[in-house]
């Protein structure tokens, strides 16, 4: 406690000496006071320093903070879960590549190698994937099928049939003569394989397999209404949905008015038809979508305002008002048992005051597909019913089957949008065969299931902070019946009247900790003058 | 006398078998009769998906001068796949909702339910003055469920996640609802739909809990009409307005989903049946008469139906008045129909027809039936129905009490009543005296004795009320101390304990209101009972228990009493321990002013000048003691 006994010691010894000189002093020279002669007394000197009292204040001092301070604190803290943060530090620090094999089947193995050695080098550059090319000649099958192959189709069914391709892999077919590519220099198949010109252009080549293999960002979406929309609604940049198991799809048939109208269909059929085969497919990469179906009577579409237009004769959506549309349905709209992230898709049938309604793009021009997605949410269709004369007068709704091809088609395409897909269009040098199922091409399932992993990491620490305080939190305050222990406000109120009394006198007495730090630190001339 | 008593008991237990018949005879349909009966029907059946609404208003003048109206909105839906559930007693799987809620058909659908009654009640419903209500609930919230047969901890599991999934659907505190509060009991609540006895007769797939404390407001009923396919924008749900709804004496929301049966008679077609209901009793005398009109009860006419709806309509019961004499309709019904074996007859019963469709379709205005009494009402004795029982708490202090139960038979044929108890576990019963003011004659069905926060008390017993008698039971018990975090808020209020269930097989039909079959499928269908026996289920009062309740402010008293007393002894401490006595000179003192600020630069720790100094020992002299020389002065 005392850094210099012998100094303490000492300087205390004179101190005591002083005092009982200074107190001698004073009853000798003592004389009472008179009146008018306060004037005349001469000043009495400093009272002396308190040393004892001063380390005593410090004492006081360090228990208070050194114990008192931290078991206020203990007592009265907030549980919080630890959480791994050096983990979830190391996590997002990470940079993880896709790995894309890439192999080259070329007619003839020397072009092949070359054209390998280019392709690695144009893929070099930084991106999310790696790519590892080789190269490789025909196998005797595959080589008949090239040359026996009349059609593109013939040649490309004849190949893929006789070589194995794996899953997350690439193949080019480099072929000798683009006599049956008909002057394209790139045909893209729907499984994992293209086929290439001999005079094709490799940085074409190289960006179209950067294309395939991961999602770009915003170029192919299409859908004005998107665009829009993505605008619109800021948030974090993926808006797309792929990083839950798990995801429950929603189709609502809505008809505001079912004494007007009455839709037929045939939800079970539908969706076995048009959706059923490309889940199927979204559960080999561990994309489990459950879908239902429901339907909402005398529900409209709230906060939209659509107008007359006179030359299209149609009721004008204005693309701007389309975000506020589904709020109003939100309450019809959410499960009470399951915590899945939910896709809605809406059949909207509106009433005949808005029929026909049409959406407009900002050009004033109608939209064809009549329809609008909603990042991380669904979609929204607008299905008018069939023309017929307007009349206000009550009598049977009008019943009319709904355009099934249209609705399922809109959600595929949809859904398509929401899903993190590449979207490769046909172009004067490449040809892209498109799927005549609603299923997916086997290089697009292969990027869906990159860019889960790629999600599963970029959402993977923030999931963990707020799942595992949540989950806490949760289990501990609002499932335990013990609502007092809630309070925490009482248990730190209680203490005040301790800490309050007993914290004053201790921060007064500060004044005593300063006046023996000057002596210690800067003696004063008096003191040094007694020495 | 022994002997005699275990024939007694013999005969009693032979009765909660036959109750136990009775309950589910009219709809228990034999298993060999019903492969028959389906195989032929498949041919023919076309494997679609069929789902149906109906809304249905029953307003029935009471004789107490109240007016008891019970809406009923009606779901149902069959398809290939839930027959093949509900006949397999598999878990339903729903996909494609038309006119059934989706929000409750998750419920349904995850939690292995099959059949589901939630009441949510306000007011108690009076047997003696009001007569047998359509459907009884008691008092606050009531749950009793059914589940698909599964081993009993994925039963406990699925009840748990069920109650919590209910409480969110319909804003009720369903939550509070846990072991500690559930039962199974034998007799009481047999399946109401469908069921094979095997089934029917297994109570450990049953679930019964109930709340007693539970209010019931707005925030359940908007919920509750959100699974109406028409909502509140059309249809009779529109006219349930929140502000008559709870002014009046009693109102109760009802959910029973149940698997029923699509041909009435030979019950073999089952499909999936969701009813609502609102049950209410007001009285609204005008100028002493009875009088009542549809703007009157609800403040609003009926001004459309819902287009989903097949059927919408309005019955008003005018049995005892078809010729018009006690009381006139205006407009004129529909059409009147009669019920029952004839005039005379137990089950006869008259009611008005107003089909809405065809009224509102006719003419543009809303309908307002306005009902005119010939005669002011007359307040007299109103004969009640043959059973009712009566609860009540007996003793006084702390310490002890009872609960006693009366149940008084006016008919003329001794009747065996299933009576059930469900405690909390917080009160001691003492079994060895139950029912020592009867006359000792019961088969106790069952019997679960509570263990602390685990489990409640379960008493289930048969007892014999004679004809034009009563019997009287009693339960001594004595209360159990709480943990002080056990209390709920507001503790001094009381405890509730849930009403006591009172069921039995009546032998004729004449003061039933409404008896429920599995192939009843309307209102109408219910409210026309059939001539003889007819099985009631009655709830009592719910009763308010004061249990010894610590004063909760005593452990923060006794804190801050401490602290302060920490706190005043620790000032002197540090005082004596930092500061020290020494004397000083008597200064007299100049002014004021000059003290205060010798002080105010004291507490600032500026260097103070001797002649301050001196001022304040004067000063404290001056005030305090004279005679002594010098003061002391804390450095």
């Amino acid at each position: 406690m005392s850094p210099a006994p012998d100094l303490a010691s000492h300087i205390r010894e004179q101190r005591r000496r002083r005092q009982i000189e200074e107190a001698s002093d004073d009853e000798t020279e003592f004389v009472p006071p008179a009146a008018g002669e306060a004037d005349s007394i001469p000043p009495l000197p400093a009272p002396p320093l308190n040393i004892e009292g001063a380390w005593a204040a410090v004492g006081f001092a360090v228990v208070l903070i050194v114990v008192g301070l931290p078991v206020w604190w203990r007592t009265t803290t907030v549980y919080r879960a630890p959480l791994p943060y050096s983990a979830v530090e190391e996590l997002s620090g990470l940079r993880r590549l896709h790995f894309v094999p890439i192999t080259v089947m070329a007619e003839r193995p020397a072009d092949g190698k070359v054209f390998a050695a280019a392709l690695q080098k144009e893929l070099k550059k930084p991106s999310q994937a790696q790519y590892r090319v080789r190269s490789r000649g025909l196998q005797k099958p595959q080589g008949d099928a090239v040359r026996q192959a009349s059609t593109l189709q013939g040649l490309v069914a004849a190949v893929q049939q006789n070589t194995v391709m794996h899953s997350g892999t690439l193949t080019l077919l480099l072929l000798s003569s683009d006599a049956l590519l008909q002057h394209k220099q790139l045909h893209v198949t729907t499984k994992n394989m293209l086929v290439v010109a001999p005079n094709a252009d490799v940085s074409l080549v190289a960006s179209v397999v950067r294309a395939m293999s991961l999602e770009a960002n915003s170029e192919h979406q299409q859908s004005l209404a998107v665009e829009d929309s993505a605008q619109r609604f800021p948030g974090p940049p993926p808006h797309k949905v792929v990083s839950e198991p798990r995801y429950s799809l929603t189709l609502t048939l809505m008809l505001p008015e079912p004494h007007a109208y009455r839709a037929q269909w045939q939800p079970s059929a539908a969706i076995q038809a048009y959706l059923t085969p490309l889940l199927e497919q979204l559960k080999k990469i561990q994309l489990d979508v459950s879908v239902r179906s429901q339907q909402l009577y005398m529900t409209p579409l709230s906060g939209i305002k659509p107008q007359w237009q006179q030359q299209l004769q149609v009721h004008a959506l204005p693309h701007h008002q389309l975000p506020l549309s589904i709020n109003g349905i939100e309450a019809k709209l959410g499960s009470y048992v399951s915590t899945d992230p939910a896709l809605h898709f809406i059949i909207y049938v509106p009433p005949r005051e808005h029929s026909p309604l049409q959406i407009l793009t900002p050009e004033g021009s109608p939209l064809e597909s009549n329809s609008f997605v909603v990042p991380r949410w669904g979609g929204v269709i607008i299905h008018n019913a069939p023309a017929h004369n307007v009349s206000t007068q009550p009598g049977p709704p009008i019943s009319f089957p709904l355009d099934t091809h249209f609705v399922m088609t809109t959600v595929l395409s949809q859904l398509h949008e929401l899903l993190p897909l590449p979207q490769l269009k046909s172009s004067a040098e490449v040809s892209v065969e498109t799927m005549q199922t609603p299923e997916l091409t086997q290089w697009q399932l292969d990027a869906l299931a990159r860019a889960r992993v790629t999600q599963y990491y970029q959402t993977t620490g923030t999931t963990l902070k707020y799942d595992r305080i949540m989950l806490v939190r949760y289990c501990r305050y609002f499932l335990s019946n013990k609502e007092l222990t809630l309070l925490q406000f009482y248990r730190y109120a209680i203490y005040v009247p301790l800490f309050l009394p007993v914290s004053i006198p201790v921060l007064l007495s500060f004044k005593m900790l300063i006046s023996l730090a000057k002596f210690y630190l800067w003696p004063r001339k008096s003191d040094l003058k007694q020495d | 006398m022994l002997i005699s008593i275990n024939n007694m008991a013999v005969v009693l237990r032979l009765t909660a078998l036959l109750i136990l018949l009775v309950s589910f005879s009219s709809f228990a349909y034999s298993t060999s009769n019903n492969n028959a009966a389906i195989d032929s029907k498949c041919s023919k059946e076309t494997q679609t998906d069929e789902s149906s609404f109906s809304e249905e208003l029953l307003v029935r003048p009471l004789p107490s001068g109240h007016v008891h109206s019970h809406f009923e909105f009606t779901t149902k839906w069959s398809n290939p796949s839930i027959k093949s559930s509900l006949e397999s007693y598999h878990d339903l799987k729903l996909s494609h909702y038309d006119l059934f809620p989706r929000a409750l058909g998750e419920v349904v659908e995850k939690y292995h339910v099959r059949e589901l009654h939630l009441t949510l009640t306000q007011g108690l419903w009076r047997h003696h003055k009001w007569g047998y209500p359509v459907a009884d609930a008691p008092p606050g919230a009531t749950l009793w469920v059914w589940f698909n047969p599964a081993p009993k901890n994925v039963l406990d599991d699925a009840w748990r996640d069920l109650v919590n999934a209910l409480s969110g659907l319909f804003c009720a505190s369903l939550n509070f609802i846990d072991g500690s509060n559930t039962a199974s009991p034998e007799l009481s609540y047999r399946p109401s739909g469908l069921a094979q006895p095997w089934y029917a007769s297994n109570s450990s797939y049953l679930r019964v809990a109930a709340l007693a404390r539970e209010n019931v407001c707005t925030e359940n009923l908007t919920p509750w009409k959100k699974l109406l396919p028409c909502d509140t924008k059309a249809g009779l749900a529109s006219v349930l307005y929140p502000s008559p709804l709870y002014s009046a004496h009693y109102h109760s929301l009802g959910v029973h989903l149940r698997p029923s049966c699509q041909d009435p008679g030979a019950c073999t077609r089952p499909q999936l049946e969701l009813v609502l209901s609102v049950s209410l009793v007001q009285q609204r005398l005008q100028e002493g008469r009875q009088d009542f009109t549809l703007r009157g009860l609800y403040s609003s006419p009926i001004f459309s139906v819902c287009p989903m709806a097949y059927k919408s309509m309005l019955y008003v019961d005018v049995t005892g008045n078809e010729d018009g004499r006690t009381f006139s309709l205006s407009p004129p019904p529909s059409e009147v129909v009669t019920r029952g074996a004839g005039l005379g007859s137990a089950s006869h019963r008259v009611f008005a027809v107003y089909d809405l469709q065809e009224t509102l379709s006719s003419s543009r205005d809303a309908l307002n039936v306005a009902a005119r009494y010939a005669k002011r009402h007359t307040y007299a004795h109103v004969s009640g129905p043959p059973l009712v029982a009566t609860r009540y708490i007996a003793g006084y202090g702390q310490e002890g009490g009872s609960i006693r139960v009366v149940l008084s038979n006016s008919g003329s044929e001794d009747l065996s009543v299933v009576y059930l108890e469900l405690l909390p576990w917080y009160l001691r019963l003492y079994l060895h005296t139950a029912h020592e003011t009867g006359q000792g004659e019961r088969y106790l069905s069952q019997f679960v004795g509570a263990r602390d926060r685990e489990q409640g008390w379960v008493y289930e017993a048969v007892v014999r009320v004679p004809a034009r008698g009563s019997t009287e039971l009693s339960l001594p018990f004595t209360r159990a101390l709480l943990k002080w975090l056990e209390y709920p808020p507001d503790a001094n209020h009381g405890f509730y304990l849930p009403a006591a269930t009172v069921s039995a097989v009546l032998p004729t039909a004449r003061n039933i209101t409404a008896a429920t079959a599995a192939d009843t499928g309307s209102l109408l269908d219910k409210l026309s009972v059939r001539e003889g026996e007819q099985l009631v289920r009655l709830y009592t009062e719910t009763l308010l228990v004061t249990l010894p309740t610590p004063d909760f402010s005593m452990p923060y008293n006794v804190i801050c009493l401490a602290c302060t007393v920490v706190a005043l002894a620790f000032g002197p401490i540090h005082n004596i321990t930092t500061k020290r006595l020494v004397l000083k000179k008597i200064q007299p003192s100049e002014s004021f002013a000059s003290t205060v600020s010798g002080k105010v630069r004291r507490l600032f720790g500026f260097k103070v000048d001797v002649g301050a100094e001196a001022d304040e020992g004067a000063a404290k002299t001056d005030t305090c003691a004279a005679g002594t020389d010098a003061a002391p002065v804390a450095t």
